[in-house]
């Protein structure tokens, strides 16, 4: 489930997708647990990995579906920490980018 | 240019996320679990506050006024500190001018311009330091002491 928020620019839609479909529905109890699976090394979480990506319809979905907002990560941070300082990582990384396609 | 541009989308993000944490009424207890998560310090003892301030974001800053008392661990480096501290003068003048106006109470202003850090600076110093000259005459404005060693 992190790497579905992770990449892609439809992240909210797969999200929705997955958090209405009939297997969830079916065992809720699997559905807590694949919310809160932390990611190796780093610990973060899905809900985690929307604020780093800034998906902000996909943390109020994640959160009424059940995710544990009070994990931290492997640093201490929560939610909040991580919504309140997003961008840098991918604003450097969307700068090499940009620059790469000038040269080319 | 471009990473300006950048630099202001991913602000807007940020924004957004931490507006819909902020507002939104998630879940039956959300209210406690915000005040919670809002209080706690990471590894290195910053607040999500500090982050925000760190980063130069005062849309972020004002939607997290309630928390702007806290200092990063023990160290008695505040909000204001790190706005001032910024290196970039215009958000360094925006974020100091928002913290100071969404304090609407005179003494929690005075305790956050007189609050000094480890090494004795205050938010004054910090802004002169780094030549932040506007953010400087706003902290002289609203009252901050320049006589504090």
């Amino acid at each position: 489930m992190t790497d579905i928020v992770e990449d892609t620019a439809q992240a909210e839609l797969c999200m929705e997708i997955l958090l209405e479909s009939k297997y969830y529905d079916n065992n809720s109890r699997k559905l807590a647990e694949y919310l809160n699976i932390e990611r190796k090394y780093t610990k973060w979480t899905a809900l985690q990995m929307a604020a780093i990506a800034g998906h902000s319809l996909l943390l109020g979905m994640l959160i009424r579906a059940g995710a544990d907002a009070l994990k931290v990560d492997h640093v201490g941070r929560n939610v909040f920490h991580r919504s309140a300082g997003h961008g840098r990582k991918h604003a450097k990384l969307d700068h090499a980018a940009y620059y790469l396609f000038d040269l080319i | 240019m471009k990473y300006f541009l950048l630099i202001k989308a991913f602000e807007e993000k940020a924004v957004e996320c931490t507006r819909i944490l902020i507002q939104e009424k998630l879940t039956e207890d959300w209210n406690d679990t915000k005040s919670l998560l809002l209080h706690q310090f990471d590894a290195g003892g910053k607040c999500p506050i500090h982050i925000a301030a760190r980063r130069g974001f005062p849309d972020v800053l004002s939607m997290l006024s309630e928390c702007y008392a806290i200092s990063e661990g023990n160290s008695g480096y505040t909000v204001l500190h790190s706005a001032a501290n910024l290196g970039n003068q215009y958000k360094a003048e925006s974020c100091v001018k928002i913290i100071l106006d969404s304090l609407k109470d005179q003494s929690d202003r005075n305790q956050l311009l007189k609050a000094q850090d480890k090494d004795g600076c205050t938010p004054l110093y910090l802004a002169a330091a780094n030549r932040n000259i506007e953010a400087a005459k706003i902290l002289l404005l609203a009252g901050s002491a320049f006589d504090i060693r």
